[in-house]
């Protein structure tokens, strides 16, 4: 194998990079969910609902708010050595509250989760750095989600929401004088005018209750992106304090255009079937639209004026930012649920899931380096339910808790130039997530 | 890479003309205008009243009086025409979305029928947050010109301690964004990037109290909400100097996009009869911790002038009438009127923070159907705020020889028209 040439300055460039995809697509919402694979778009009980399928919303009868938290800490290495990506961490809340519009059954649902000590986190690199693609920045974001479900028929139900981010737009403009030989000598006023531009994208879902066994259930979940959109502008004289300026008049304009956090449209099948009066099997295959994925580096256009110095200037234009060319991907995740024990007083539950993921991401033998591998997540977790807590929590409350262990096979990248500038690399990792959640109903 | 010309000038001034009368930030549509449906028709009032989802910035206390739960969805606009020296601003006009949802918390034993909760979000249909200022010195009005272009996020609980007291605890959700920005070259000499921002949570506390009071047919309120700021900061570096022919210096793009201060507000709402209602409130806010919008984009700048704003209290007056009541219908009309001290002072030194005292009169009226099939709350409000006119003439001896002041004298005036709708179903 060839060497990598800058195998020392990929892994130091990745190091700073946060960690796993978007936090609910990647960890799961809550605890019980994602201790059974995340096949929940039939088999959610709880807040997860607003998630994975806001039409289960209407299935429930009393005021729930659950309250969570999860944790993944990924080790993700190139040519073995741990690029120490960050880890995700964040707070799960979420609330419903079902009742009747005249006859119809409806409900209202709010979910969020909050990363910690930050609402999103948006990060551009440049095209060839290498980078976790799917593991990479996404997961660093908040998720907010406000839905409504209503009861169709006796068997039927449909709800459907929107979800918010948003986006920088905007641009700053500094006038004065730039110090030379100093820069540091500078003067500059400086005018704002940058947005946070709401981003909202849709969800939608539905569930059919087959017979008292079996439910069956579809979701949609429309794509996302954050686009980094950034003007300066610096306008004046280039020179000393208190003397002529060296150049008069100078410019220097600098737009910037990037995106981050995508997340593809999503569609989901599943179902949930009760196989024994203990045993639950829930299913789920969900389609990524993986090949709507632009590559995310910053589009860079530059004018620059500065006099007598425009001729010493030798610059290349920047050549179109190379297609990722992702493909399209099919997941299917697979959970259980056992009840253990039953008492009149708790409820024991086992869980377990699997998920298989196939990468999106093709050969990256050219410019880019987007590294992903196929990944195995195995998962387990358990429940208990207290039926009585006394006078003040009328109805039963439930605490969660569950492991999961992500394995990305060991792929390695192959080059086509001698000359590329970051070289082959093999890439392989793992995350360990973990979490806990509580379930209260009133 | 392009080299601009000289024509690249005439881009240039157009991007200051707009970045230069793209005007200013700071403070919230619902510290402007009030929340909910009801109490912006009732000049703002509620502290000692509102129990709907709006309690959840009003006074989180009367959420501990709601029966049932309920959704509620709005809309609101408002128009501005602001003047300074005759020439309007052009200052955007205000839209938000209103929805929220309040609901009992059914426990029991001591806690039964003692527990509400509360949740409203304000949200432009836009934009999330606004960061707008023009250089530092030149005249903007500070606290009108993009201040209705911010999220606002409450959520709060309400607790009945005894039959006639209830005390409140909620917060208000905000963000700062932080980051930095890198420009480089690459190794084929293009120019790069390599930003990271984040959007970090803030909370500011909301707390409040209420009294009933049913032998003289009083309630009194007491609510106390933090200060909330939205601030920004974006480190922008580089390493051009081997690419080019002199260096840029580092850059600090920071400030604060969005300001509410710290508010002490009590009221007392009288039943004066079985149909009307009279509110009276009286507010404090600590405008003297206003920070400056803008902080200085590089070190070597001389520092800013203070905005030395002041501390105020607004009183607020207003009246609820019901026109009609029966099991099944109701309907109320609101009318109120608050004035609004400026906290600015005479921008007589090198800051030009331009603001007004403001006369704000509003009217509201509700159709309420709790009775029917799908039981619909409706509410409708509209304010009209006058800017009563001002003029600040400028010290010129504090300005260098060759220095050019934005203005020797100018005048100051103004209107505000806004109005909303809010559609709540108990469910």
């Amino acid at each position: 194998m060839r060497r990598p040439i800058l195998t020392l300055t990929a892994v130091l460039c990745v190091a700073s990079a946060p960690a796993a995809g978007n936090p609910i697509d990647t960890f799961g919402f809550g605890a019980r969910g994602p201790a059974m694979g995340n096949a929940q778009s039939a088999a959610a009980t709880d807040g997860s609902a607003n998630y994975h399928n806001p039409s289960i919303l209407a299935t429930f009868s009393d005021i729930r708010i659950d309250v969570g938290y999860q944790y993944a800490r990924p080790t993700m290495k190139v040519d073995g050595l741990d690029v120490g990506v960050n880890a995700a961490r964040g707070m799960a809340i979420a609330l419903t509250a079902p009742g009747r519009v005249g006859r119809a059954k409806v409900a209202f649902g709010g979910a969020l989760f909050i990363p910690d000590n930050k609402i999103s986190r948006i990060r551009t690199l440049n095209s060839q750095q290498p980078r976790f693609a799917l593991y990479d920045n996404r997961p660093q974001r908040l998720f907010l989600a406000a839905n409504l479900a209503a009861q169709l028929t006796d068997r039927l139900f449909i709800g459907g929401g929107i979800a918010y981010m948003s986006s920088t737009e905007g641009g700053v403009l500094l006038v004065g004088r730039i110090g030379f030989p100093d820069a540091e000598d500078s003067k500059l006023d400086i005018a704002i005018d940058v947005d946070l531009k709401t981003v909202r994208y849709g969800q939608f879902g539905m569930l059919y209750r087959a017979n008292d066994w079996l439910d069956i259930a579809a979701s949609f979940r429309t794509s996302f992106k954050v686009t980094l959109d950034q003007e300066f502008i610096i306008r004046g004289d280039v020179g000393p304090s208190g003397a002529p300026p060296v150049v008069e008049n100078g410019y220097l304009s600098l737009i910037s255009r990037a995106e981050d956090l995508f997340q593809p449209a999503q569609l989901t099948f599943g179902f949930d079937a009760q196989v024994t009066s203990r045993l639950a099997l829930a299913f789920d295959a969900t389609y990524h639209r993986w090949s709507s994925f632009t590559n995310p580096a910053a589009r860079i256009d530059l004018v620059l004026d500065i006099g007598d110095f425009n001729a010493l200037l030798d610059i290349p234009d920047a050549p179109p930012l190379a297609d990722p060319n992702f493909s399209d991907i099919l997941v299917p995740r697979i959970g259980l649920e056992w009840l253990a024990s039953r008492t009149d007083e708790r409820d024991w539950l086992v869980r377990a899931g699997y998920v298989y993921e196939p990468t999106p991401v093709p050969e990256q033998f050219g410019e880019t380096n987007f590294i992903d591998n196929d990944r195995h997540t195995v998962s387990l977790g358990g429940g208990l339910t207290l039926s009585h807590l006394g006078e003040v929590i009328r109805l039963p409350a439930s605490f969660d808790a569950y492991v999961a262990l992500t394995m990305l096979e060991s792929r390695q990248t192959r080059k086509l130039s001698p000359a590329d500038p970051v070289g082959d690399y093999e890439a392989s990792g793992h995350v360990v997530q973990a979490g806990i959640g509580s379930r209260w109903r009133f | 890479m392009n080299v601009l010309g000289r024509g690249g000038w005439a881009r240039a001034l157009v991007c200051a003309a707009v970045l230069g009368t793209a005007a200013s930030a700071h403070a919230s549509p619902v510290d402007l205008f009030g929340f909910g449906g009801r109490s912006p028709g009732m000049a703002g009032t509620g502290v000692a009243s509102a129990t709907g989802f709006d309690a959840a910035y009003i006074n989180p206390a009367g959420l501990a009086d709601n029966h049932r739960k309920r959704l509620t969805f709005g809309y609101m606009y408002g128009t501005f025409s602001l003047e300074r020296d005759g020439r309007d601003t052009g200052t955007e006009d205000a839209q938000g979305l209103v929805f929220g949802g309040a609901m009992p918390i059914p426990m029991g034993g001591v806690m039964k029928d003692r527990v509400g909760f509360g949740i409203g979000f304000h949200i432009p249909p836009n934009a999330v947050n606004r960061a707008r200022h023009p250089f530092p010195g030149e005249p903007v009005f500070e606290l009108l010109e993009t201040r209705a272009q911010v999220v606002g996020i409450q959520a709060a609980f309400g607790f009945k301690i005894r039959p006639w007291l209830r005390l409140g605890i909620g917060t208000q959700s905000l963000a700062t964004l932080e980051g930095a920005i890198h420009v480089s070259t690459d190794s084929a000499g293009r120019f790069t990037t390599r930003s990271e921002q984040q959007l970090v949570t803030k909370f500011a506390p909301l707390m409040g109290a209420r009294v009933l009071w049913p032998r003289k047919k009083m309630q009194l309120g007491l609510v106390l909400r933090g200060e909330s700021r939205t601030d920004y900061q974006l480190l922008v570096t580089n390493n051009l100097a081997e690419t080019l022919p002199l260096t840029i210096p580092t850059l600090t793009i920071g400030g604060t996009s969005q300001f509410d201060p710290l508010t002490v507000a009590g009221e007392v709402a009288w039943e004066a009869s079985r149909d009307l209602m009279l509110n009276l409130q009286l507010a404090w806010q600590n405008w003297s911790h206003y920070p400056l919008p803008t902080v200085n984009a590089v070190a070597n700048n001389p520092p800013q002038e203070p905005p030395n704003f002041h501390d105020i209290v607004i009183p607020r007056v207003s009246a609820q009438w019901t026109a009609f009541r029966s099991a099944t219908r109701t309907l109320v009309v609101r009318g109120g009127y608050f004035f609004v001290p400026t906290p600015a002072p005479e921008m007589s030194g090198r800051q030009s923070m331009l603001d007004n005292h403001r006369h704000a009169f509003t009217l509201g009226a509700g159709a309420y159907f709790p009775g029917s099939t799908a039981p619909l709350y409706i509410d409708v409000w509209t304010q009209a705020h006058v800017l009563a006119p001002r003029n600040h003439t400028k010290d010129l001896s504090i300005y260098m020889p060759g220095e050019i002041a934005p203005y020797y004298s100018t005048s100051t005036k103004g209107r505000i028209l806004v109005g909303g709708l809010t559609l709540g179903v108990d469910i």
